[in-house]
């Protein structure tokens, strides 16, 4: 076993493109972070493969700030401590919609709930093509690919430097933020393959590299939109930067686990 | 058929009359001489390329005909006044009887499926230009069933109307006309076009008018469960434009597209086939340009059109925001212009 570093923060993003969130702790369940992307806009215009209405078409989703009304609910399955206590490796069961009731703080500072025609009109209106937007929840996270997404700090690092400006690590919309200082030099990408235990108790696989989008072009502050950054990604890695992993074993995330190499 | 040799080539044809159609919109009749008669023989639903010369310049424009191909009927188009539109306010405010225009073969591939399925129609504004010789070839020739909606801010702007419900009242069984008058935004509007959709499930659909409300039509359509495949529309701006130039887009020579790409202050010159996308030229030439997915998704390969215009493909990573920057993916786009330039300055 080989500790390679730590968790620097930990972030879910309870709506598809809009703002996220740090919490204290997070639930690395198999089917992605708990609480993550539940909530979703779709449209019929969208690709039937990838039916979202997302930050691509429509950068100033990345302003819009949710809060979960029941926060604390949201932070773990609500039987987790029964089940862990009655087997390990129970799944435990997931929250109902109600307990992922949502608000929305909009760009211009209206707090609206989720479910508010209001906002599916806006994001209707945000369109080129105008067309219909509806809302869609799902008890599993909507993520683009994998369920959970990792950066390095050192990755980020790396990237500005070759950029020549400062790059926010929350461009990347990862789930885990990772501080790999204790690897000599490896990064995240060095890993893939490897099983990574992360903390007391999870453990992920890293999967794959991370294909990269528009979405890592805007300022997660202004929404403004720069392609250097994906062009950059683009041409000397592959169009990609962090990893995909998957869930080996559940469990709670946060700042400060150790990241330890398993095989 | 027409005579594929001559296609492309600009024929001399007299202006007959000019039509008041409606408001800011006129039709021109053309004479074709009886040795272009075969050339000019357009399937409903095609358009004409008109090389005009206004105030010095050479223009080329393409508008739709607006009439059947019937011995006794004469050539028609019908050109809406556009805003700042060199040609069109030429069309409708000077263009009299007995002048010349010269005039392409006519092209184009929105044309009526053949078959027997019912064919439901949706336009707005001047978009009922190509769908009203369909509209009559489907129920006139075909004796299809048909039924169209036709949206229009007001009634001032609506084409076509005497027409079109005089064709209701001879195929009153055949043939459905809806008038919608509203803003975009009327909030009936959607309600009107589902229930209209509703009623002709099985049809095929075609579609004509701005970006937007097509869009917004096709997405009504496809939540009403008509396939993706039975909807066809046409697009009036991917038809290409071509100021100043003396060669219409249809007898560019497949390599004759010329691209310029300014990179770091740079600039390189290369050569296309129209029929190709960008990103393809580019890197068959040799550059190492942005790109990742290569299918319109990720937006790596995103590039500011400066001159020149392109026909684009579906794509998903361009907004609205983009789009006024006049940024393009080079992945979902090919040629629509004799030249283009393309900046990764920006």
């Amino acid at each position: 076993m080989e500790r390679i570093g730590k968790i620097d923060s930990v972030y879910r993003y309870p709506v598809k493109s809009m703002r996220g969130e740090t919490p204290s702790q997070i639930f690395l369940s198999f089917s992605g972070v708990y609480g993550d992307r539940l909530y979703a806009f779709r449209s019929p215009a969208a690709p039937p493969g990838f039916p979202y209405h997302t930050g691509r078409e429509h950068e100033d989703l990345l302003l819009y700030q949710p809060r979960y009304r029941n926060y604390e609910q949201t932070l773990v399955p609500p039987n987790l401590t029964e089940a862990e206590a009655l087997a390990p490796g129970l799944t435990p069961v997931y929250g109902e919609r109600d307990q992922f009731a949502l608000d929305i703080i909009t760009p211009d500072g209206l707090v609206l709930s989720v479910e508010s025609p209001l906002l599916t009109k806006d994001m209707q209106m945000a369109r080129e093509d105008e067309a219909p937007v509806s809302l869609a929840f799902s008890q599993v996270a909507m993520t683009d690919c994998r369920p959970v997404s990792l950066i390095s700090l050192q990755t980020v690092d790396t990237l500005q430097s070759e950029l020549g400006s400062p790059v926010d690590k929350r461009r990347f919309r990862a789930n885990l933020y990772a501080d790999l200082s204790e690897s000599g030099g490896l990064v995240e990408k060095d890993y893939v393959g490897k099983t990574i235990k992360i903390g007391d108790k999870a453990v992920v696989s890293f999967l794959e590299r991370d294909p990269r989008c528009k979405m890592i072009c805007l300022d997660p502050e202004t929404a403004d939109h720069n392609p250097k950054l994906l062009q950059l990604v683009a041409e000397k890695h592959d169009g990609r930067a962090g990893i995909y992993a998957a869930v080996l074993v559940e469990g709670l995330v946060k700042t400060g686990d150790p990241i330890v190499v398993l095989t | 058929m027409p005579n594929i040799e001559a296609q492309g080539r600009f024929r001399n044809l007299v202006v007959d009359r000019v039509v008041l159609e409606a408001r800011h919109c006129c039709s021109i009749l053309l004479r074709v001489p009886p040795e272009f008669r075969d050339l000019f023989r357009p399937n409903p639903g095609q358009f004409l390329t008109i090389r005009a010369t206004v105030d010095g310049q050479a223009h080329v424009r393409c508008y739709s005909v607006s009439s059947l191909p019937h011995p006794d009927e004469p050539l028609r188009i019908t050109v809406k006044r556009v805003d700042g539109g060199v040609v069109s306010r030429w069309l409708n405010d000077a263009i009299k009887p007995g002048d010349r225009l010269l005039v392409a073969a006519p092209t184009g591939r929105f044309l009526l499926r053949p078959s027997q399925n019912e064919a439901i129609f949706f336009a707005a504004g001047s978009g009922i230009t190509p769908i009203l010789p369909m509209i009559r070839s489907a129920v006139e020739i075909d004796h299809r069933r048909a039924a169209l909606f036709y949206w229009n801010r007001v009634r001032d702007d609506a084409i076509f109307v005497h027409e079109l419900r005089d064709l209701t009242r001879r195929f009153s069984d055949q043939f459905e006309f809806v008038e919608f008058y509203g803003s975009r935004t009327d909030p009936n509007q959607k309600p009107s076009i589902c229930s209209f959709a509703s009623r002709h499930h099985g049809a095929d659909a075609y579609l004509c008018g701005p970006e937007g409300y097509m869009a917004f039509v096709r997405s009504a359509l496809l939540v009403e469960g008509f396939p993706e495949g039975s909807v066809l529309e046409e697009h009036f701006a991917r038809r290409g434009e071509v100021t100043s130039s003396e060669q219409p887009l249809s007898s560019i020579d497949a390599k004759a597209v010329s691209i310029t790409i300014v990179c770091d202050g740079k600039r390189q010159e290369i050569q296309s086939d129209p029929g190709q996308v960008l990103l393809e030229t580019m890197l068959s030439s040799g550059l190492t340009v942005p790109h990742s997915c290569k299918e319109g998704h990720c937006g790596a390969c995103m590039v500011r059109l400066i001159n020149g215009e392109v026909e684009r493909l579906s794509s998903s990573a361009l907004s609205r925001r983009d789009r006024l920057k006049g940024l393009i993916l080079a992945c979902r786009s090919k040629p629509a212009s004799a030249e283009l330039e393309l900046s990764y300055d920006f």
